[in-house]
């Protein structure tokens, strides 16, 4: 549990219903203290390069996997995503589209941008607590991340 | 030419040159003749003139001898000055002077001695000293000189006294009183005188000579001195029996030229004649080898002269032949370029052999035929390389250079050869076979020349074959084919057998007009214009085209059609006419017939068009009416135009919207389900039980709601996808299904009975959903069944494949059948089956996507359902 608590989980959502769910859904499989929330993509972007209200935000402290809604006010999803492909020190990081869209362009377009995952979030909440654990569990302790300085 | 062949043999030239050898040696040994003959008569003239002289000087000599001793004899002085002596025997003074005058002839006429002698032989005087008695021969001498009174020859003699050759003459000495008082002997030695002048000769020679000789007894003596033995005068003899010897035969009586052997037993030539008045034979003779030595050197250069002839002539003459034979062998060469050219560019195939059948040459085409190639079949027996075989029974046919070898002529191939080639392929051939012969006639090979007869065996039975299809043609012409004379009877040469069916004759009957002639047939009002017709036609060289009547055998006219053209030789002349002859009796009658309706046609025609004027003027009525008809459409299609373009935004509009419903209906069904669990889980404790039966329902509720949500999604998708065209095997795709069910609820004990191999044409995601909505339903609304069966099958009906899906489960009313498709409809409550009612509505959009259709059918509740749908 150790590695755990020191990766976090970075989660751009704006419903705060599905915060609320997703961080309750982890903290029922004990990874919820790592997790920041950001609510649009403005403030993700912010986050990931040190601007704004995050300047001070400590190097070498990324997010061990960024979980990205689609629908967002400001910047969406996808051109989040691919703002992060673009510079060279997101280039990497393990993106997992998480949203309620099962519309194919949006899968399409997800993986043109080197999304990692794509996943759909069940309505039934059992399931949708199941997925976030496997999420957690694979990003955080199975994932061999990309090593320091790449 | 005939020299050219002439000298091309070499036994000719053989002869050639034996022939002129034999001639210059025969010329030679003419000119050798004559030489012979003209030298011999020369040397013989020679000796005889030689002989002649020594003759006459020997004669001479003699005569001196007797004129000398008349001389003496007939000295009066002298003769009386001895007869005074004589009779005064011791006058010494007369006596020397006497003396001193025999010594001065002696002297001048260079006698031996002179001597005197009394009548009774007492020597009296004598000019040798030495002299004082006369031998016993000389005694003789002197009394026959008495007796007879006459100068008297003494022969050669040997003298015993002196022992030397003396000679003679005695003459007797008269006194005036003509009385014999003494006798005076003039003797002389041969050898002072007569010995060498018969030795010499006038000519420088070594051999020539000549001898006096005369028989002794049965002998032959030699009277002088020889020129090649020393002291033989008077002492060599020869027996009368030596023929040979030319001595012998000169006492034998032979005068003239002899050749025989001389005393050395030499081959010589001698000359024998007599001397007149002596018994003597005088033989002028010379050497053969001599006389001819000069001849013998001619000869040697004559044969030299000879063999250089011949050996020039030869010499010549093999030149000519050898290079006679050159010119042959060039142009044997030649000749054989010329045949071996030929025999590889000609268009026939060429195949030669020797005497034994074996193969000498191959040209090409007759590689091809044979399949052999020239080096491998050259020295092969033809028969491996030529394998001809009957082309019906496929026996073997006899080898043409067996049959050429065996009768020595030209032979052809008997017909229908086949040739098989080394590769088995099979051509007819024709082909002949001829000897080849040497100059004397002698076989020493054959030459086979033959032809691939495929393109000519196919021709003739084109030809064959359309000889047939005309016979047939006419034979079954309606009508008859003719070739005439143009005549007035138009004699026929050639009908066919279409005759009798026009005429009622037969076709033997009218050629060469023996029953009737063809005039006869044609109705006599109509003959003259069918003459003027063809003769118009003839004129021109054109065809001609008539029609006119007979009359047949049985009385009944007919009209006729001719078609025909004179036949033309090459020279422009008119050989006959031809043509065809076909019976149109029908349809002149049919003409006629026809000439009557229209007539009536007219009339009729007349009375409708009046009635068409009207309805034209109705026409034109509604053609404006359907012209406005059209002008609607344009309006109505337009009006359709605007509807599309609506709809089209409708959809998109639509597109949206399950966008929205996707996303944002979803989300608060998800925090309605997370909360209600929330409060299920962490207050459990401060609700009654009713409390949580209701959070319950409303979480049932909102998982339902997401269901609804996914299946209206699916089938607004299914109405917008775009359709991919492609041939899919729709039996398998039903055991793909039907595998997936059984994996999700593997309790259930389902019997399934899937048609094998069927294929439709679509989109096989689309036709994926429908059989899994189909197969899914069946599965469902069966699981109340112990012994559920599900059946995919397919019937043919109305000329189409219906798919059907059949199950043993709850059926349904049939009145409520249409219903089924309807989205949100169900005929079963939530609690008995599950669903949205969306799944049908579903399959029947995709159907009619497809351009099918989908109908289900049921007996009742509880009686099992069928789906068919067709594509």
């Amino acid at each position: 549990m150790d590695k755990i608590t020191k990766r976090s989980i970075l989660l751009v959502e704006d419903n705060p219903d599905d915060i609320e769910l997703t961080l309750h859904a982890l903290e029922e499989h004990h990874i919820a203290n790592q997790v920041e929330v950001v609510r649009d993509g403005e403030q993700a972007l912010d986050f990931l390069f040190r601007k704004g209200k995050y300047a001070d935000r400590p190097a070498n402290e990324d997010p061990a996997v960024v979980l990205l809604d689609l629908k967002l006010p400001k910047i969406d999803g996808l051109e989040l995503l691919k703002r992060m492909r673009e510079n060279p020190n997101t280039q990497y990081l393990p993106v997992v589209i998480l949203t309620s869209s099962r519309e194919e362009q949006d899968i399409l377009n997800g993986y043109k941008l080197h999304a990692n995952s794509f996943i759909r979030k069940p309505v039934n909440f059992e399931q949708f607590s199941e997925v976030v654990r496997n999420l957690g569990l694979y990003w955080l302790v199975i994932n061999e991340p990309l090593p320091k300085g790449e | 030419m005939k020299n050219k062949a002439f000298f091309s043999k070499k036994s000719h030239i053989v002869a050639l040159i034996v022939v002129l050898s034999l001639l210059t040696i025969f010329t030679s040994y003419l000119y050798y003749r004559y030489q012979t003959k003209n030298l011999r008569q020369s040397k013989q003239e020679e000796l005889q003139a030689i002989a002649h002289l020594k003759l006459n000087q020997l004669m001479r000599w003699r005569q001196e001898r007797s004129a000398d001793a008349a001389v003496m004899s007939q000295r009066r002085f002298f003769l009386l000055r001895l007869d005074q002596w004589l009779r005064d025997r011791d006058n010494v003074k007369l006596s020397a002077a006497i003396l001193e005058d025999l010594k001065m002839v002696q002297q001048a006429y260079n006698y031996e001695s002179i001597v005197l002698s009394s009548v009774d032989s007492k020597l009296l005087l004598s000019s040798d000293d030495n002299l004082v008695h006369f031998d016993s021969l000389t005694n003789k001498k002197i009394k026959a000189a008495v007796d007879n009174g006459q100068i008297t020859h003494s022969d050669f003699y040997y003298c015993n006294l002196e022992n030397k050759i003396h000679y003679d003459v005695i003459a007797p000495l008269l006194n005036a009183g003509n009385r014999l008082i003494a006798v005076l002997i003039l003797r002389s030695s041969p050898e002072e005188f007569v010995f060498p002048l018969m030795q010499s000769w006038p000519t420088p020679n070594k051999t020539a000579e000549t001898l006096i000789v005369r028989q002794e007894g049965d002998s032959v003596l030699f009277l002088n001195n020889l020129r090649h033995l020393t002291d033989t005068a008077l002492k060599l003899r020869f027996p009368l029996t030596a023929k040979e010897v030319p001595a012998v035969q000169a006492i034998l009586g032979y005068q003239g030229i002899w050749g025989g052997k001389d005393y050395l037993a030499k081959d010589v030539l001698a000359d024998i004649r007599p001397v007149p008045n002596t018994p003597w034979y005088m033989i002028s003779k010379i050497d053969k080898s001599e006389l001819f030595r000069e001849f013998y050197v001619e000869i040697f250069y004559l044969i030299i002269f000879t063999i250089l002839v011949i050996g020039t002539i030869s010499a010549g003459l093999s030149f000519v032949y050898s290079s006679r034979q050159r010119n042959i062998y060039r142009r044997l060469w030649q000749s054989h370029q010329e045949f071996k050219t030929t025999l590889y560019s000609i268009g026939d195939a060429v195949i030669t052999t020797d005497i034994l059948g074996r193969i000498k040459y191959l040209n090409p085409v007759a590689e091809k035929l044979t399949g052999w190639r020239e080096p491998s079949a050259t020295g092969k027996a033809l028969s491996k390389v030529f394998r001809i075989v009957n082309e019906e029974t496929h026996n073997p046919v006899e080898s043409p250079v067996e049959r050429v070898l065996k009768e020595g002529v030209v032979v052809g191939l008997a017909n229908h050869t086949l040739l098989i080639s080394r590769d088995g392929k099979e051509n007819p051939i024709a082909d002949s076979g001829a000897p080849i012969k040497d100059e004397n006639g002698k076989i020493v090979g054959v030459v086979l020349v033959f032809r691939d007869q495929t393109e000519e065996r196919e021709a003739q039975k084109t030809l064959r074959e359309s000889e047939r299809k005309l016979s047939t043609l006419m034979s079954n012409l309606q009508g008859m084919v003719y070739f005439c004379l143009n005549d007035r009877d138009w004699t026929m040469k050639f009908v066919s057998q279409g005759l009798f069916g026009l005429t009622g004759y037969l076709p033997g009957e009218l050629i060469e007009n023996k029953v009737i002639s063809y005039n006869e047939l044609i109705h006599p009002e109509d003959q003259q214009y069918v003459w003027d017709a063809v003769q118009a036609a003839l004129k021109t060289q054109s065809a001609y085209t008539i029609e006119y009547r007979i009359i047949a055998r049985d009385k009944v006219v007919k009209w006729v059609w001719e078609r025909g053209q004179g036949v033309f030789s090459a020279d422009g002349e008119l050989q006959g006419l031809e043509g065809f002859i076909s019976d149109i009796t029908e349809r002149k009658r049919a003409e006629e017939q026809l000439a009557k309706y229209r007539e009536q046609l007219e009339e009729l025609v007349k009375a409708r068009t009046e009635d068409l004027h009207e309805k034209i003027e109705k026409l034109d009525k509604s053609q404006k009416a359907l012209l406005y008809m059209v002008e609607d459409l344009n309006k109505v299609s337009e009006e359709l135009k605007k509807r599309r373009l609506e709809l089209e935004t409708t959809n998109k509009e639509l597109e949206s919207f399950s966008y929205s419903v996707s996303h944002d209906l979803r989300a608060p069904l998800r925090s309605i389900d997370g909360f209600s669990r929330f409060l299920q889980e962490g207050y459990a404790d401060k609700l009654d039980e009713k409390g949580l039966h209701y959070l319950e329902r409303v979480r049932a509720a909102s998982q339902r709601m997401g269901r609804l949500i996914d299946d209206l999604l699916a089938l607004s998708r299914t109405a917008r996808k775009t359709m991919k065209w492609e041939p899919l095997n729709l039996s398998k795709l039903a055991e793909e299904v039907i595998a997936e069910l059984r994996e999700q609820d593997p309790d259930r004990d389902v019997e399934t009975d899937i048609v094998d191999g069927k294929t439709v044409t679509g989109d096989a995601q689309l036709l994926k959903t429908v059989m899994e909505n189909l197969l899914g339903n069946a599965w469902k609304f069966t699981k109340q069944r112990k012994k559920a069966k599900i059946v995919f099958g397919v019937v043919e009906k109305n000329r189409e494949q219906q798919f059907f899906i059949n199950d043993n489960g709850a059926g349904f009313d049939p009145n409520y059948a249409d219903k089924l498709f309807t989205p949100f409809q169900r005929l079963h409550s939530a609690e008995e089956f599950p669903g949205t009612g969306i799944g049908l509505a579903n399959v029947r959009r995709i159907i009619s996507r497809h351009g099918g259709r989908v109908w289900a059918e049921s007996d009742g509740s509880g009686k099992g359902a069928t789906v068919y749908f067709v594509i």
